[in-house]
């Protein structure tokens, strides 16, 4: 029997970055800038948004797409905060693509809004893979889960363009090695900022946000 | 998912999301084609954080009931490369550790390991009637 061979080269992430780029068009177009926020279940992604809150509302207009694999529980503790907010549900899917962050997107009023945040699903592998259309990502990474995970998930620390390492009120009562977790940083991504915070005693958090207004208007 | 992959289908997600990709777009390209389907080629960059059986497993059950069942995935895994922001060195690493293998920098551009493309198909030849 023989063979025939046929080349064909395509760039199995081509959907997925066909509405990537529809998503950065508009995001140009109104002078958005949109973080994705990506960490495992736990490591306190909406607590950390919920703690920026007040400081951030002064200095810019935001909205957070929320992502979650079920229920709309996050989606409604920053509505609580009046912050502009919409649900996004995978659907048993474990990461968000780039569709469905698209459609979110077009249902948001974007008129003056400066900064939009997308809560990915809680996880630390797939999220990173994806291309969602944002500007940057951003890794959550709580001090309860350990200081080799830059290690043993490279591709998002090696991706993302900063790091948020939370509830560091919580050291004290942890092994955790914030040296090692900085020299494991630096190892996956030599350039990457780290803010270290606690959502709880709001260490940490003005420095973030300084960071967060500065990469949506380079000028202030 | 419907059990189909056993007590593992958890462990298999990621798999099976990069792996739903290449088995829609084998088919797509083998629509233009009448002859039967032998192997898929993917390459991967060694950034995905793949499991190769696993990605193996999510294709026997992804091509169940279409053309593709029982055609082979042939992998082709691309390693890491970088280059030195400060000295220029281009080479290979070891994720997860991305430094210079000449001055030891870890300010490093990446330049190879993360493709994902579906490189070739083959297909038996049509008979010549």
């Amino acid at each position: 029997m023989n063979e025939q061979e046929i080349r064909v080269y395509r760039d199995l992430m081509g959907a997925n970055e066909k509405w990537a780029s529809e998503t950065r068009i508009i995001l140009e177009a109104q002078n958005i800038h949109m973080l994705n926020l990506i960490g495992s279940p736990g490591a306190g992604k909406t607590r950390l948004l919920e703690r920026m809150v007040p400081e951030l509302k002064r200095r810019l207009a935001f909205a957070v797409l929320e992502g979650d694999v079920e229920t709309t529980n996050d989606a409604e503790r920053l509505a609580a905060l009046d912050v502009p907010v919409s649900q996004l549900l995978s659907g048993g899917s474990c990461h968000l693509e780039a569709k469905l962050v698209h459609t979110a997107l077009c249902d948001l009023s974007l008129d003056s809004l400066g900064l939009v945040f997308v809560e990915n699903v809680g996880n630390m592998v797939c999220p990173a893979e994806f291309d969602i259309g944002e500007h940057g990502k951003i890794a959550v990474l709580s001090v309860a889960e350990g200081e080799d995970k830059p290690l043993k998930y490279p591709l998002l620390f090696r991706e993302a363009s900063a790091v948020v390492v939370t509830k560091i009120d919580l050291l004290p009562h942890l092994e955790f090695d914030l040296a090692a977790c900085r020299a494991n940083l630096q190892a996956v991504n030599g350039d990457i900022p780290v803010f270290e915070t606690s959502a709880r005693s709001g260490e940490g958090i003005s420095n973030l946000v300084d960071w967060l207004c500065r990469r949506c208007d380079p000028k202030a | 998912m419907c059990g189909c992959f056993g007590k593992n289908w958890g462990a298999l997600m990621h798999e099976l999301a990069l792996c739903s990709r290449i088995v829609d777009a084998a088919r797509e390209e083998l629509t233009e084609y009448s002859g039967e389907a032998l192997r898929v080629y993917v390459v991967i960059g060694a950034l995905h954080q793949i499991v190769p059986s696993f990605l193996q497993e999510a294709y026997r059950a992804l091509t169940r009931d279409t053309v593709l069942e029982g055609t082979d995935l042939v992998l082709r895994f691309v390693p890491v490369r970088v280059q030195c922001r400060c000295c220029d060195w281009e080479g290979e690493i070891a994720p997860p550790f991305f430094s210079c293998g000449r001055c030891g920098g870890t300010s490093v551009a990446l330049r190879t390991g993360r493709e994902f493309y579906l490189e070739k198909l083959t297909i038996t030849e049509k008979e010549s009637a």
